[in-house]
Order: structure tokens, then C-alpha cells, then sequence
């Protein structure tokens, strides 16, 4: 847990916090102060109160908690930050950044190991190495040449396998950072799911029948998500603006962004 | 023989082009065999053979030329006797090359008119092979020459046939005989005087691909390779395929020790068969009862044209009766065809079709996505039970698609299974299972038509009636 509710307000309130940032209610019980790694700047950052807040959707036991991004910048992570999930070890330590920039909201990736990733609204594009979620399907989208040695230094020649007609791949990338199956598209197009699809994962309670499709062309490839019950996610590179609406995954946390004020 | 003026060395007399330099040869030196063969089908069934006698040289010529059809270049064991015989027609030279033209003008005078009376007798227009007893000899002719007459064959007749395999007029479709130039079989060669007949020089054998010719290593000994480009046989140190003139690296070493020894006979109890591509049996070489070593260019190695068998590739030896293999570190390795299920361990490779299969166990596979040492945990897809997984190497170190095993039982094949090669025509509908209990691994096959191989570590046993893969080359052993 990293927030609990003010006794007075309802708000969320880090647990480390002795007041609420809201009302400024006393907290209850409110543990020592942690020396948490980086700063909290949560306090005295709440002039814009109210803008955005971010809805925690699937969180080990913490469905339903809400963030009030009411500062200029919110950090998320395990050990940092106010928007702390010390129990998910797949954040890093300082994972995200929320800020607002001219008004808007965006989440900035602080370096983090494995990411952020957004859900797609519409077809979006990937690049070589991109990196999606299809229920609990990590794939990476690779196009490179294979390459590969085939003659030794002694100019003997590999017998190998025949190589694959087109470069277009999925590999799928396992917890613990080991790959798992690679898959050469034959066409243009892959789609993923759980059956009757090119690459499916029967055993993903999660992932739709028909989940998403990857077109590809010379110039590089685009995700759509076939209407699937719980998305297709993409790891955002950098920066990424946020809107109304939009959903997005910081290691086991899925959380929904709520903008409520323009 | 003919002394090239160029280079000195001995050629066969019906050589057009000196095996050492590629110079043309002038016929006059020519002794007598010609291209034997092709003339006069020894066996009737010879399709519509042209008309018999001289004439028929060309007719049957004619129809060797027949574009390359034929497949599998029959491998010609090494005979060896001293004398340089060749089994088969040798010379083609006419292999469309420049070589053509010079044939003509050569032949005819050479073979052809001499002999051409004689035209009908020879059937064993063949080799005068002047090994006659068991050596290794081993004539071989064109596969596609040999096809197999559908009518008894008397024992001559057969020789014949492989003597002469040019003049196959197969029928289109005929297969292809093996014939295999083993010691045990080589029976005596037909005397060479026949090939001497009917040697029609007619332009017709130009561009027939000949297949191979046997040639004797000179000095009688049988150290050879086969021509990559014609499947000839080309004795070692030679820098120019006879029969189609594609040129050989100077640097080949001088054959140290010979396998497929003739002589050896006594000791040898095992062989290696060459199984060609249409599974017919190709030449046979014997394994000494000491070590025989094979490869790319060790110790005269019959395969200097195959690419993928390393220099040194494998030793086969004995200890108490027992047949080893060994590989001698080579890029591509010994596979042997598996008959019961195996047990496989972490790195092993398969070869199932034309693929070419490494069986990795999950506890063992390396992570490709580092960690970050903060003690952030990776995140991926769960493993959900994967034990395994079989990738398909593309190139040293180099694996494209990956497949993960998590069922206890995941099947291999080309229509039906788990992992599938739809357009891998070697592959078997149902071909293979991959399976694992009690924390082992295995893999088994299942009955498929080409079978499932697994690469052998370090050494192996060998037993009777194994097949192996080295490189490009299938054998099956045969063991006393």
C-alpha cells in the first residue's frame, strides 16, 4: 500500500505523509517519515488541484485507489516518488514521471528497466525493437537482418536451416529477460491471440481470440488492436502525452487516466 | 596413358584435357579406349536404342545427352589397381564446354574409327578396368545410365551397364541404378578392348552432362574426389575435373592415408555406403580395422567438393569389434538417425527435412534482456511451465524461428503438430515428438519417411545398418 484515505476528506494520502495534502487533516497513525529515495515534492505542489488523477485498475489488492496528480510533476516507482508501489518489483525505483507541460499531461519514462506502456486507441506504428503487450504476452518486434556467420575461418560452410523468406519477427520476451518462441511472418501481416490466429498463446487467460494485428511494410510496421477485451499496449519511448481516458501499465499496475478539468 | 606436353602428367587415353594443367591433349596419343560405353546397350531393354552397331553409338549417345537430368551423380568408389583404368566412360569431356568442340575433333579419330567395328560386342565396352579382382574398384557410371533394365540382367550385362552409361537411353522416368563400386562387388571389369567400340563421334555428346567418370588416381592409388560440379570422380591432385574441366584448388595436400584401400580388404569388416539423394546406394568405402578419418581434405578425402564436411570432419575406428565415430570438432558434425527414443540434453541439435533443429532445456537458457541490478525483477510473458525450447539455426550462432515446448509431448511435422515446417517438403506429415518426463528430455520419431537425426557428441557407437549424416553426404553402415 502506498496511500490511505484521509479521515477527513477521503483523499489519498501517501502513507509516509503525517498531514493530508488536501485537507490537512493529521494522519492517523501515520508511520515515520521514510527517507525515500529522491525527492517528494508532493507537498506544497497542489495549485492545480484536482486536474488529473490516475485510477489504479489492477493493482494487487489496491483496485480502486486513485492518484491526484495535483503537481507539477508526480514520480512513480518502488522507492521513490509519490505514486509508490513498493511491492511491484517489476517498477524500477524511480520509474515514471507525470507532469503537466503547458497545461497538458504527459508520463516520462525516468529510465526505467521495464517501462511504461500505453494502450492503443488506434493503430499505432512500431519501430525495430518496439516492445507490445497482448494479455500477458510480452512480444518485441524485430525486422532486422538475421545475419549470422555460415562460412568458418577453415571455409567450411554452415548446413543450417533455410533462412526465412522475410526478416519481419515476433519474439517473445519471458519474465526473468529469457526469449521464448520467435516467429517469422510470412506475409505482410501477423495477428496474435489466443486461437485460430498466426501466433497464438492458448493458455493466456487474457489475451482475446483475436487479439492484435501487425502489418508490415518496407518502412516499418503498425499495431491494431483487434477489439480485444483488455487491449493491446505498447511501450512508449521517451515521452508520451496522456489524455482522458487512457490506460497504461507500470509494472503490474494498470492504471486509468482521468482528466478532470481542462 | 598420354603425357601431357604441357605438364608431363599421365592421362587416361581417352582424356581430351589433361587432368593436371587442362591442356588439350592431341588425340594421336590416344591409345585405345574410348569412351566405351555408351555405345551398344548391353542390355536389350534398352529402350528404343538407335540402331545397333556403330550407328548405335550415336543413337544412345543422343539420348545421354539428355540434359542433366539425372540427379545424383553416382559416386564412384575409388578402384584401384594399378593401372589407371576408369570405369565407365570416363572421359566424358563433352560436358558442353569448350571442351566440346575439341572432343569431336578427338574423338572420333581416337575411339571411333578405330574401334567402331567392333561396335556391337562391347558391351563391356566398360572399363577396361584393369583392377579386376575386388579392389574397390568401382566403376561408376552415371546413375541415370545405370537405370536398371527391367529384365534379368546377366552379371555381365550389368557390368556392362555400368561400364557404358552413356548409352542408357532410359526411358525418361527409368531410375537411376546404384551401383556401387564397393570391393565386394567390383567383379572383374570387362575388358577394356570393348569399350574401344563403338565410339561415334558424333557432335550429339556435347553437352550431355556426363556424370561421372571414374578415375584412378595414378600410381594406382584411389585417393579421389568427387567433382562438385559433375560428380566425377577426380583423383587427388588433380587440378581439373576430366570430365567436365571445373578446376580444383592447387593446394590440395597429397592424401596421406586412403581410406576406401583396396588393399586393406582383409582388414576392413565395416563400410560406409553413399546413399544418393533417390536413396539408391552409391559407392561403398571401407573402414579399416585401424581409424579412417574423413573429411574435406584430410587424408584424401573423396569429398573435397562438399562444402559443408570440415577438413578433418570424423574418425571412425574400432575398439574390441565395436565401431566408433568420432567428430573431430567439425563445424557441422556426425548425425546419426535415431531408431528408439533419445535422450536429449540442453544444446543438442536435430536435423529433421532440411532443417536444422538446437533443443535448448528453459532452466538453461540464457537471458537476453539484462536486469538492471537494482533488484527490479524483468518482466515478460509468464513461462507458464515451458521446459524447452527448438530453434532453427540459420547460421553459426544464428537461430530464426523459435518454438517453446510446454506440453509434455509437442510434435513435429510438416501438416499435423505443435511445430510445423509447412514448406519443408523432407519433412514427414507427423514426423517427430519431442517430450519430456521426470525432468528429462527426449525425443523420438515417428516413422517418417526421411527419418530424425541427432548429432552425436564427441564420439559415438556406430552399429549395423545406422545412417549418418556428414555434411552433405548420407551414409548407411555396413558392418561384417
Amino acid at each position: 500500500m502506498s496511500t490511505v484515505g484521509c479521515s477527513n476528506c477521503g483523499a489519498d494520502v501517501p502513507v509516509a505523509h503525517r498531514f493530508c495534502g488536501k485537507c490537512g487533516h493529521p494522519m492517523q497513525g501515520a508511520p515515520p517519515q521514510v527517507d525515500a529515495v529522491g525527492q517528494t515534492a508532493f507537498f506544497g505542489a497542489m495549485q492545480t488541484l484536482g486536474k488529473a488523477k490516475l485510477i489504479l485498475i489492477r493493482g494487487e489488492g489496491m483496485d480502486g485507489v486513485s492518484y491526484h496528480l495535483n503537481a507539477a510533476e508526480h514520480i512513480a516507482g518502488r522507492k521513490a516518488g509519490a505514486i509508490l508501489f513498493p511491492e511491484d518489483n517489476y517498477l524500477s525505483p524511480r520509474h515514471a514521471n507525470f507532469f503537466y507541460d503547458g497545461g497538458r499531461l504527459f508520463v516520462r519514462d525516468e529510465g526505467s528497466l521495464n517501462g511504461i506502456f500505453t494502450r492503443i486507441r488506434e493503430p499505432a506504428s512500431l519501430t525495430d525493437g518496439d516492445v507490445f503487450l497482448a494479455g500477458e504476452e510480452l512480444l518485441r518486434v524485430e525486422m532486422g537482418e538475421l545475419g549470422g556467420q555460415t562460412v568458418a575461418p577453415d571455409h567450411t560452410h554452415f548446413f543450417a536451416s533455410p533462412r526465412p523468406a522475410r526478416t519481419f519477427r515476433l519474439t517473445q520476451l519471458f519474465e526473468g529477460g529469457r526469449s521464448g518462441l520467435c516467429y517469422f511472418v510470412r506475409g505482410d501481416t501477423v495477428t496474435v491471440g489466443r486461437e485460430g490466429c498466426d501466433v497464438n498463446f492458448a493458455d493466456d487467460r487474457f489475451i482475446s481470440g483475436r487479439h492484435c494485428r501487425i502489418d508490415f511494410t518496407p518502412q516499418g510496421a503498425a499495431i491494431t488492436d483487434l477489439q480485444s477485451r483488455n487491449g493491446t499496449y505498447v511501450r512508449i519511448q521517451g515521452q508520451r502525452e496522456l489524455s482522458h481516458g487512457d490506460y497504461l501499465f507500470l509494472g503490474k499496475q494498470l492504471l486509468r487516466v482521468e482528466i478532470t478539468t481542462n | 596413358m598420354i603425357i601431357c606436353p604441357n605438364c608431363s602428367r599421365e592421362n587416361e587415353d581417352h582424356y581430351k584435357f589433361c587432368l593436371g594443367c587442362g591442356t588439350e591433349l592431341s588425340k594421336a596419343a590416344a591409345p585405345s579406349k574410348p569412351k566405351p560405353a555408351p555405345v551398344a546397350m548391353p542390355v536389350p531393354t534398352v529402350v528404343p536404342v538407335a540402331k545397333a552397331t556403330p550407328l548405335a553409338r550415336p543413337a544412345s549417345k543422343v539420348p545421354t545427352a539428355r540434359p542433366a537430368p539425372t540427379p545424383p551423380p553416382a559416386v564412384g568408389p575409388a578402384a584401384d589397381d594399378g593401372s589407371p583404368t576408369l570405369m565407365g566412360d570416363a572421359p566424358s569431356f563433352d560436358t558442353g564446354d569448350p571442351p566440346v568442340d575439341e572432343t569431336e575433333a578427338t574423338e572420333p579419330p581416337v575411339a571411333v574409327e578405330a574401334e567402331a567395328p567392333d561396335a556391337p560386342a562391347p558391351e563391356d565396352a566398360a572399363a577396361p578396368a584393369a583392377s579386376v579382382e575386388d579392389d574397390g574398384i568401382a566403376a561408376q557410371a552415371t546413375p541415370a545410365l545405370v537405370s536398371a533394365p527391367p529384365p534379368p540382367v546377366s552379371p555381365e550385362a550389368e557390368r556392362a551397364l555400368l561400364a557404358a552409361p552413356p548409352a542408357a537411353p532410359r526411358p525418361a522416368g527409368s531410375v537411376d541404378l546404384p551401383f556401387d563400386v564397393s570391393m565386394d562387388e567390383a567383379p572383374e571389369v570387362p575388358p577394356p578392348a570393348a569399350s574401344l567400340s563403338d565410339e561415334v563421334p558424333d557432335g550429339s555428346i556435347r553437352g550431355m552432362p556426363r556424370p561421372q567418370a571414374m578415375a584412378q588416381g595414378p600410381g594406382g592409388s584411389i585417393d579421389a574426389r568427387l567433382c562438385g560440379s559433375c560428380g566425377a570422380m577426380v583423383p587427388d591432385g588433380f587440378k581439373f575435373c576430366g570430365v567436365c574441366g571445373t578446376r580444383y584448388e592447387p593446394d590440395r595436400a597429397a592424401p596421406e592415408v586412403f581410406v576406401p584401400q583396396v588393399q586393406d580388404a582383409p582388414t576392413s569388416v565395416a563400410r560406409l555406403v553413399l546413399i544418393h539423394p533417390d536413396g539408391s546406394e552409391g559407392a561403398r568405402f571401407p573402414l579399416s580395422s585401424g581409424e579412417t578419418t574423413v573429411g574435406r581434405s584430410h587424408p584424401a578425402s573423396l569429398f573435397a567438393e562438399d562444402p559443408f564436411l570440415s577438413p578433418r570432419h570424423a574418425t571412425f575406428y574400432f575398439v574390441r569389434g565395436q565401431l566408433f565415430v568420432r567428430d573431430e570438432n567439425s563445424l557441422n558434425g556426425v548425425f546419426l538417425r535415431i531408431k528408439a527414443e533419445v535422450e536429449l540434453f540442453h544444446w543438442d541439435m536435430l536435423r529433421i527435412g532440411q532443417q536444422l533443429l538446437r533443443f535448448e532445456e528453459m532452466s538453461q537458457v540464457r537471458p537476453v534482456m539484462p536486469g538492471a541490478g537494482d533488484g527490479t525483477t524483468v518482466m515478460g510473458s509468464p513461462v507458464r511451465g515451458a521446459w524447452g525450447r527448438l530453434a532453427t539455426a540459420v547460421a553459426i550462432d544464428t537461430t530464426a524461428a523459435v518454438w517453446v515446448l510446454r506440453k509434455p509431448e509437442e510434435f513435429i511435422g510438416r501438416e499435423r503438430g505443435d511445430i510445423l515446417f509447412n514448406e519443408d517438403g523432407f519433412v514427414s506429415g507427423a514426423h517427430a515428438k519431442v517430450s519430456t518426463r521426470e525432468g528429462r528430455y527426449f525425443l523420438s520419431d515417428l516413422d517418417s519417411t526421411n527419418g530424425t537425426y541427432l548429432r552425436i557428441k564427441g564420439e559415438g557407437i556406430v552399429a549395423r545398418g545406422d545412417l549418418l549424416l556428414l555434411g552433405q553426404q548420407l551414409f548407411k553402415v555396413e558392418i561384417d
